[in-house]
């Protein structure tokens, strides 16, 4: 029963499901950047045959393999979750996931089976064009499976090509090629992909730097800067450009996320975009407190990012939650009693059915189609529990953008200080460059706490909150588990990084 | 020195493979450790996890697809059974 | 718009190689 369910247990599968997230995340970017970088240095060093080449390959791609061994299973985990934590979703996407996931895992395996192996393995053992030929497979590859899981996510922000199935209580795929083709599926994909790359490019640039200023490896250190630094630049550009992609599909399929990670109550046309601002995070939707300590905001572009339409109008919380009449938008109110009804005409259609009424099943069916997009809402008990935590959503947003912006001119300092061949002495620079890294994994972090913050209530927009999404387990069970992993994932994070660290220190093969 | 499979089906693609993986796998260094990482983890996460704390709700409480279905949709329309039937809404 | 982000994404790939060539190249880095 929904009154009966356990607040604090959607809470604690919430906070496990975030971090066994959040731990895989640290991991999986870097894999899918760095495999690109790889594949340029190797190219290279087939093109120059130079030794130093390849021991600066040989170098990488066991800092890569050492990252990767660390990855694995930590995406697993969080399929055990769907099936303990979140029954209720896990069935009712169970169609539309199926495909998606069990292709990713099996194109996954094969990949690493062969490509992988030849890889790492293939040095002086199969010919040159071959394994050059895997390494490229290997970026290829781990990109193209990344799709999958992407398609998947997307699906739940914008949940296309599909119809709910009442008597299965589904939601069936009807449309292969909408699912995989939803226009947020691409733009994640490709946003997502492309900050994995800037990712890698920072991790390159920060080991690199570390050994400038230890004057080691360093004619390694300038080539390796120099491939990083271009890839993170261009991969920059393209991250702010699908970044734009991806918040006007935001304000077409999911205007809430939008206006709460802008901090924007009172939509407005000609809306401006938040530089900077100090959010007030005790504010609620409905008190009048002002949603700002401190804002400076640049006026029209939000309306342009949003809408791309000079001046348009961009709905703030209180429209998406109260209605705006004026703008032809519908509050989480009204939507909450077609929501109800749809709900109503649900559990209706269910009785009909067992009672072998036809005639009535058919007609609750036909009611339940005309308010079936709003069913999310008829769980929720008020118009502000559609609201997500605006200032969490807000502060995400912001870090992320500000970090965006500030990479780019790092990448162009280093290429600037590299053409001038005194890279070496700005030791200012290569300090900063250390810790690059670092700021590249809060800014990933940051990114998908937009992305998975800024939707909430909803497991899948419109259609189900998470609250409803959940097992009907007690909190209990959920600790435990949470603090499992918490403990597993501290150890093998230490264990780990460790290898890694010594792996650098001990710096790549010189001749 | 190396060893190599030696016999009728030496020079077979199969035995080929099976050779490269082998020899791959005995020449790794830090790969060694990297697989014992990787070897333990797999045994917590589906030995011990898997097993004892992550079971599948429905799989485990249900035997038919069709029980689990209603079992969700007793879930997920709960909200209404709870109501009086009057403000159900809708024609009925 | 799909068609026009997934191309560009693949000419992040191959734009940068070849960026990166030429500004080794330049540096006497190759």
């Amino acid at each position: 029963m929904i009154e009966n369910v356990d607040p604090s247990m959607v809470s604690w599968a919430r906070a496990q499901f975030a971090l066994t997230a959040m731990y895989h995340w640290i991991f999986v970017p870097l894999t899918l950047g760095i495999t690109w970088i790889i594949a340029f240095y190797h190219t290279i060093y087939v093109k120059t045959g130079s030794e130093e080449w390849k021991n600066l390959t040989k170098f990488w791609m066991k800092l890569f393999g050492i990252n990767f061994a660390i990855g694995v299973a930590t995406g697993i985990i969080m399929e055990f979750e769907f099936g303990t934590n979140w029954s209720n979703y896990s069935w009712m996407v169970g169609d539309i996931f199926g495909a998606p996931l069990a292709i990713e895992g099996i194109a996954a395996f094969f990949l690493e089976a062969t490509f992988f192996a030849v890889m790492f393995f293939g040095w002086n053992r199969v010919s040159k064009r071959f394994h050059l030929f895997s390494t490229w497979m290997v970026a290829v590859g781990s990109n193209l499976s990344a799709v999958w899981i992407l398609v998947a996510n997307a699906w739940m922000q914008h949940p296309v090509g599909q119809a709910f199935n009442p008597d299965t209580a589904r939601f069936e795929m009807h449309n292969f090629s909408d699912v995989v083709f939803n226009p947020v599926a691409v733009s994640k994909f490709t946003h997502t992909t492309s900050a994995s790359m800037l990712f890698a490019s920072l991790f390159i640039l920060s080991i690199s730097s570390w050994y400038l200023l230890k004057g080691r490896h360093v004619l390694m250190a300038k080539r390796s800067i120099v491939v990083a630094a271009i890839f993170g630049l261009l991969a920059s550009g393209f991250v702010g450009f699908t970044g734009d992609e991806a918040a006007y599909e935001d304000a077409q399929h999911q205007p809430m996320k939008l206006a709460a990670f802008e901090g924007l109550y009172q939509g407005e046309k000609n809306a401006g975009l938040v530089a900077f601002g100090l959010i007030n995070s005790s504010k609620k939707v409905n008190d009048d407190q002002d949603p700002f300590h401190f804002e400076i905001r640049i006026p029209g572009i939000l309306s342009m990012l949003a809408n791309r339409k000079f001046g348009s109008f961009v709905p703030g919380i209180n429209d998406l939650v109260y209605g705006n009449e004026e703008q032809g938008i519908m509050g989480a109110a009204e939507k909450m009693e077609k929501g109800k009804i749809a709900i109503a005409q649900l559990d209706a259609y269910k009785k009909f059915k067992k009672a072998g009424d036809e005639e009535g099943a058919a007609a609750a069916l036909s009611i339940f189609d005309q308010n079936r997009d709003y069913l999310g809402y008829g769980f929720l008990n008020t118009p502000e529990e559609a609201v997500p935590p605006v200032a969490l959503s807000f502060n995400a947003f912001h870090i992320m953008v500000v970090l965006g912006t500030i990479f780019p001119l790092v990448f162009l300092a280093f290429l600037y200080f590299s053409y001038k061949d005194t890279l070496q002495e700005q030791k200012w620079l290569l300090g900063g460059g250390v810790i690059m890294f670092f700021l590249g994994l809060i800014a990933h972090q940051a990114g998908w706490v937009v992305a998975e913050v800024g939707r909430q209530p909803w497991a899948i927009q419109d259609l189900l909150p998470v609250t409803v999404a959940r097992s009907n387990l007690t909190a209990g069970t959920v600790q435990t588990t949470f603090f499992m992993f918490l403990v597993l994932f501290t150890i093998l994070l230490i264990a780990e990084v460790s290898i890694m660290l010594k792996q650098i220190s001990i710096g790549p093969e010189e001749n | 020195m190396e060893q190599v499979y030696q016999g009728r089906f030496a020079s077979s693609p199969l035995a080929k493979i099976a050779d490269f993986y082998i020899q791959g796998f005995r020449r790794m260094t830090v790969g060694r450790t990297l697989w014992k990482v990787i070897i333990i983890k797999l045994i917590i996460m589906f030995g011990v996890l898997k097993l004892f704390f992550f079971q599948d709700f429905l799989g485990t409480r249900f035997s038919t697809d069709q029980q689990r279905a209603d079992y969700v949709l007793e879930q997920i329309t709960a909200p209404a059974a709870a109501q009086p039937a009057s403000i159900q809404g809708g024609e009925l | 718009m799909n068609t026009f982000l997934l191309v560009s994404w693949l000419a992040v790939i191959v734009v940068s190689y070849q960026a990166a060539v030429f500004m080794l190249k330049k540096l006497d880095l190759l």
